[in-house]
């Protein structure tokens, strides 16, 4: 079993979807969680090696999930990818002020998306592609 | 799937082998750490659910002993500590996963189907072998679309194949891995009569040599069978402990060859197993000649971890790597080449993957669209969105996303386009970054893949101030219907979705919208038509079919939901009672409602017989009608809500657990004593209470329910241990329904509760109430209401309608989320519902609206009412806003709470004589009360200023103070128009000017005349004193050609109350005084003359 990432996306297809894409291409460990409060209590639970996030969910924003995490000497150095569909519509200051570089735009390629992971958050490549 | 479960507390275990065993697992249980680990040193399990705290040896401990014997089994910690350490502990010393006692039930079943489908990658839908599959949730098995009924001992043993594909099983590993250590063990041969049963029902549906015996070893699923397109998604499968020796040992090279032709999932070819051996010395060495079996999967789990390289090869590289199997020179060549072929699988498997997923996610995509009509059908052109908007965009965003991700290039970008024109709609501020966000979902929709220097080149920040919502204008809702047809067109179109199509595709949906469908059956439409026009109302589509000769046609385009039938229309020779007859041999589904002049008893036995559910006497108003046919709409188990009440929180997880699977509503209590606070807040439809419990018993609360004037038809359900006579008789004597033993199995006692539910009262109760809020809705209320207006003509009393919005609900949910929002409404009708009195009739008209109609009350007192109602809300805002963020009060007091309502007051009968003129009448002047600012209550007929000649019925003249400043604000709430002058000077220059100009020079309207102010006075003034402004202001007013306006001083305790009386003031207020003191002085001054406000 390969890095463990926890996903927080409240579309239960989406969600489907990175899982099993990233099973199956990268043989990460993925945890799912549909709620923003879902996903800070497996971050805690589950020590993820990263996370990715929807900006919008339906109970916090996700932009408050990524603050909450980096507020919590727990999860504070765990690296987080945001992901969204309208990247205009982000908020530039906080997503600085929170130290989150990594924005995935929606939609992405299943087939892509490990490595992208793996290229943001320089993991050694366990993905290869011909 | 086996699992042992280690756990001494005998409540805790019973529940949970009850709850994992009604999902199919095999259940072991150990109630101390030293049976515990024997037993999982004897068997194999796929599972361990393990408590901390346990006798003899701790979950701890004994986690690590398994960890440090090599032991790879997923363990969850299961235990009632909840705090980080524990968990950290816990995690630690190796296991998988930790739960919380006190958590869900289905949240622990969801993270054993997490790590069971962690250790063996195995879809997490359905099983596939060839044209076999299985779903394991639903326990449906087919075969090439063929249901295949199998027992459950049956289920599990092919369940078992299925999650083991290529696995060889001897019997005593079937019967260790299906039969659970409670059960006697069966012989061998009942295990072979399993296998001959469930041949022979797959051989009834063609399949044949689906299950293979291997001599000598046991069965397994015949690679052979797997060659339909379905099986492309092929299997990791890791080493059973215990086959391994005996697998090793086989050779079976001809089915090698087959199962790699037929495209089953791959073996390691001898190629890779020779790198294998070569990186792996421990890897045990096969004898030369005697070539890996396909079973010989000794090498595959270092598969994933180890090296890519060391991977599954394809057919085609085959023949080539095992003509050279030892070639040293080429080995690095074959492994770059066999590692593109891995990648190259794996797409391949996740491509399979999708194309599978993707027929779910096309059903949700389907359902959202149909969602975004529904809403569609709901806009009004010229009227406020009331948050539809809001939700369309929602969908929008939801529904780019996800056909994005499925290759939806097309369909995704429409559906930006759809979000970014709603949300430049909605937020006009927004719109001119329309064009760019349309650039940009256009772009990225393409699915380049993304570098982080892209993403920091395309910020641009979100702008948070929403600008004031224009009503939804009919281009706007033409241009997301057209969106919507443009998305439904690329998905009608999309042939091949990924890369293959699915040979069992779905055939797509028609649209359907989930609006109920009314069809009346009537000769004569103008009869019908009434009922029509009032249905929409009612959220039914209605169609008249009024050409009898036809029916069946129309019934098929139109496909009712339930339809009215008029049984003395004729057309030639068919009378009512024949085509009733007929439409119950073609649409027995549909529920048919005769709507007819009376019947004789034999008439009614006869469409009785034939199909008919309902009679409605004509002549009847439509609404009546309508009621009838919702009460057939409705589905009574969808949303029937049960409260439990037991102080026994496993008990609780169990019904939960169990009634959700059934479909119903469930709230669990552990605390009596907050029993109607509870049912206050959920309205439940039934409550279930056990009747031993430490503080209140079940006997307890069933009479306090019964002595409450609200909840005493409310049906009562008790749950008892002690099974007697006498206990029964006690709870039916303080008022139960029924009485059901804790002895009986959930499901018997389930069945006793949903018989319950077909009863007629609480059916109605659900249609008639409002599920999220509790409070009646607009179906529940009509009638109601038109009865009290029936009663105020009746008394000659008074009454008024109150039409509530919530301002900015929507913002509020786009901020906080639509969870928070729903608490919100929640709490804005308890908030009411505390606030009115007992004849004030609370309802929720729809989305954010409320009514209250107020028997009793003019329309001034009416709108007193509610604007001290506003101002309580806002009080209690204030507060709950400061408590979440103290750390910035000053911030938050700064600003009017984020959530306030607006209102609009109507008054029967001088406003209106009908319940709907009246709502009209109010709904026009909330109306107004939004588009003046929103945050205050305005009456019936309530004019705008004219901005020309603006005429301000109360004129404040004093110095900027907190008071002074409240008091305007309560005047505003109140909707009267206020000039505020500061100085001595300005006020003189101003009552100069206005009571120098007529009445028609103002054109004001002719109801305002005469024109009447109230002129407030403080007694303090920065430039001149009041002694010396009085003389002069007497003097312009008495010079005026308008009626004179009334002064009231607003005086201090030092001031010289004689004289001012004598300088002209009409009243004085002493201060300090309340705000309203001041209202009602000014309200009693308006009231002789004006027509207004009386």
């Amino acid at each position: 079993m390969g890095k463990r990432i926890l996903v927080i996306e409240d579309d239960l297809e989406l969600q489907e979807v990175i899982r099993l894409s990233l099973e199956i291409m990268a043989d990460f460990e993925v945890l799912l969680a549909s709620s923003g409060q879902d996903g800070l209590k497996l971050a805690h639970a589950a020590h993820p090696d990263a996370i990715l996030i929807d900006v919008l969910l339906p109970d916090i924003d996700g932009i408050d999930v990524c603050q909450q995490l980096r507020f919590q000497p727990e999860t504070q150095t765990i690296p987080i990818l945001l992901m969204t569909g309208n990247r205009l519509r982000l908020d530039i200051k906080r997503i600085e002020e929170l130290g989150l570089e990594h924005v995935l735009s929606k939609p992405f390629q299943p087939t892509r998306l490990a490595q992208h992971i793996s290229t943001c958050l320089n993991w050694a490549t366990e993905v290869e592609y011909e | 799937m086996r699992i042992l479960l280690i756990e001494d507390d005998v409540t805790t275990q019973k529940a949970l082998a009850e709850l994992l065993q009604a999902h199919n697992f095999v259940v072991d249980v150990a109630e101390d750490g030293v049976s515990g680990w024997n037993m999982a040193k004897r068997q194999s399990y796929d599972l361990i659910l393990l408590d901390i705290i346990l006798p003899k040896l701790n979950g701890i401990t004994l986690c690590r002993q398994l960890r440090q014997q090599q032991q790879t089994v997923p363990i969850i910690f299961l235990t009632s500590r909840n705090t980080l350490s524990d968990k950290l502990e816990g995690l630690n010393a190796g296991a998988d996963d930790y739960v919380v006692k006190s958590s869900d039930p289905q949240e622990l079943l969801a993270r054993i189907q997490v790590l069971l489908r962690r250790g063996h990658t195995e879809p997490e839908f359905t099983l596939h072998w060839g044209e076999l599959s299985l779903d394991p949730k639903t326990c449906a098995v087919t075969y090439a679309q063929q249901d295949l009924v199998l027992s459950r001992k049956e289920f599990q043993i092919l369940e078992l194949f299925m999650r083991r594909p290529n696995w060889v099983f001897s019997r005593q590993a079937i019967i260790d891995h299906v039969w659970g250590l409670g059960e006697d063990p069966p012989t061998e041969s009942t295990v072979k009569s399993h296998i001959k049963a469930i041949r022979r029902k797959l051989k009834d549906l063609n399949a044949v040599n689906i299950i293979e015996t291997v001599y000598g070893q046991g069965y397994r699923l015949d690679p052979a069978a797997q060659s339909a397109p379905s099986s492309e998604l092929s299997f990791k499968t890791p080493v059973e402990p215990q086959s391994r020796t005996q697998l090793e040992t086989q050779s079976d090279e001809p089915e090698a060859e087959t199962a790699i032709a037929d495209g089953a999932p791959l073996p390691t070819s001898p190629a890779a197993r020779s790198t294998d051996q070569q990186d792996n010395p421990d890897s045990p060495v096969e004898a030369p000649g005697a070539d890996q079996p396909p079973q010989s999967l000794a090498n595959q789990p270092q598969l994933s971890s180890a090296d890519s390289a060391n991977g599954q090869s394809s057919p085609q590289d085959k023949p080539q790597a095992a003509s050279q199997p030892k070639a040293q020179s080429t080995q690095s060549t074959s492994r770059s080449s066999t590692a593109s072929m891995l990648s190259a699988d794996k797409q391949k498997q996740l491509q399979a993957n999708l194309n599978r997923l993707w027929q779910q996610a096309k059903q949700t995509a389907w359902q959202r669209l149909n969602t975004i009509e529904q809403l569609l059908y709901f806009l009004q052109p010229g009227l406020p969105d009331r948050g539809l908007l809001d939700q369309i965009g929602y969908i929008a965003h939801k529904l780019g996303g996800a056909l994005g991700i499925f290759g939806q290039v097309e369909a995704s970008r429409y559906a930006y386009q759809l979000e970014n024109l709603i949300q430049s709609a909605s937020h006009p501020a927004s719109a001119a970054r329309a064009d760019q966000l349309d650039t940009n979902a256009a772009t990225s929709a393409t699915a380049a893949p993304q570098t982080p220097e892209h993403h920091s080149s395309t910020f641009k920040p979100e702008n948070p101030q929403a600008a004031g919502r224009p009503p939804c204008n009919a281009e706007l809702i033409a241009t997301v219907r057209q969106l919507v047809q443009s998305i439904r067109d690329c998905l009608d179109a999309e042939a091949t979705p990924l890369t293959t199509p699915t040979p069992s595709q779905s055939p797509q949906p028609t649209y359907r919208p989930q609006i109920p469908r009314l069809l009346m059956i009537d000769d004569d439409p103008e009869l019908a038509r009434p009922i029509v026009a009032v249905a929409a109302d009612w959220s039914i589509h209605a169609a008249i079919a009024d050409d009898l000769a036809d029916i069946e046609t129309a019934i098929e385009e139109y496909q009712p939901d339930v339809i009215v039938l008029d049984v003395y229309c004729q057309q030639g020779s068919r009378s009512g009672l024949q085509i009733l007859s007929q439409l119950s041999a073609k649409a027995e589904s549909v529920p048919v409602i005769v709507y007819s002049y009376p019947l004789s008893a034999v008439e009614r036995l006869q469409a009785i017989q034939l199909g008919a559910v309902a009679f409605v006497c004509r002549p009847a108003v439509p609404e009546k009608v309508l009621t009838c046919v919702r009460q057939h709409l409705v589905n009574p188990k969808s949303a029937l809500h049960v409260l439990a009440v037991d102080d026994d929180e496993q008990q609780l997880a169990l019904l939960q657990t169990c009634f959700e699977r059934e479909g119903l509503r469930f709230t669990g209590l552990s605390q009596p004593e907050a029993l109607l606070q509870t049912i206050q807040r959920n309205q439940p439809d039934l409550i279930l209470l056990d009747i031993v419990m430490p503080q209140m018993g079940g006997l307890e609360l069933c009479q306090l329910l019964r002595s409450d004037a609200e909840y005493q038809k409310l049906p009562v359900m008790m749950l008892t241990q002690y099974d007697d006579c006498h206990t029964r008789q006690q709870a039916l004597r303080v008022g139960a329904d029924v009485v059901l033993s804790k002895h009986d199995p959930v499901l018997d006692n389930l069945g006793h509760i949903q018989a319950w539910f077909t009863c007629d009262r609480t059916v109605l109760h659900w249609q008639t109430v409002d599920p999220l809020t509790g409070l009646p809705n607009r179906c529940g209320a009509t009638q109601t209401l038109q009865q009290q207006i029936a009663i105020a003509d009746r008394f000659n009393q008074p009454l008024c309608l109150g039409v509530i919005n919530l301002d900015n609900l929507q913002r509020f949910n786009a901020e906080q989320g639509r969870m928070a929002g729903d608490q919100l409404l929640r709490q804005f009708t308890t908030f009411l519902q505390q606030h009115c009195l007992p004849t004030d009739m609370v309802v929720r008209w729809r989305a954010e609206e409320f009514i209250v109609s107020m028997l009793g009350l003019e329309r001034t007192a009416a709108v007193e009412r509610l604007a001290q109602l506003l101002e309580l809300w806002r009080a209690q805002q204030l507060i709950e806003a400061s408590s979440q963020t103290p750390s910035e009060p000053a911030s938050q007091s700064d600003e009017w709470p984020s959530v306030s309502f607006s209102a609009g007051v109507a008054a029967y009968p001088v406003d209106g004589q009908s319940l709907e003129f009246l709502y009209r009448v109010a709904e026009a002047a909330l109306y107004q009360a939004k588009l003046t600012g929103r945050d205050r209550i305005l009456p019936a007929s309530w004019h705008m200023l004219d901005p020309q000649h603006p005429h301000f019925e109360v004129v404040v003249i004093g110095t900027d103070t907190h008071w002074l400043r409240s008091l305007m604000r309560a005047l505003e709430t109140r909707g009267y128009p206020i000039h505020w002058l500061q100085s001595g000077h300005n006020a003189l220059d101003y009552l100069d000017r206005m009571t120098q100009s007529s009445p028609s020079e103002r054109r004001s309207p002719p109801a305002l005349s005469p024109p009447l102010t109230t002129i407030l006075l403080t007694t303090e003034l920065p430039d001149m004193s009041v002694m010396e402004l009085l003389p002069q202001l007497k003097k312009i007013t008495e010079q005026g050609r308008s009626p004179a306006p009334t002064i009231v001083a607003l005086t201090q305790p030092t001031d010289d109350i004689e004289y001012l009386r004598s300088q002209g003031i009409t009243d004085y207020i002493s201060l300090p005084c309340d705000a309203t003191a001041v209202i009602a002085h000014i309200r009693r001054q308006f009231t002789p003359a004006a027509t207004r406000y009386s």
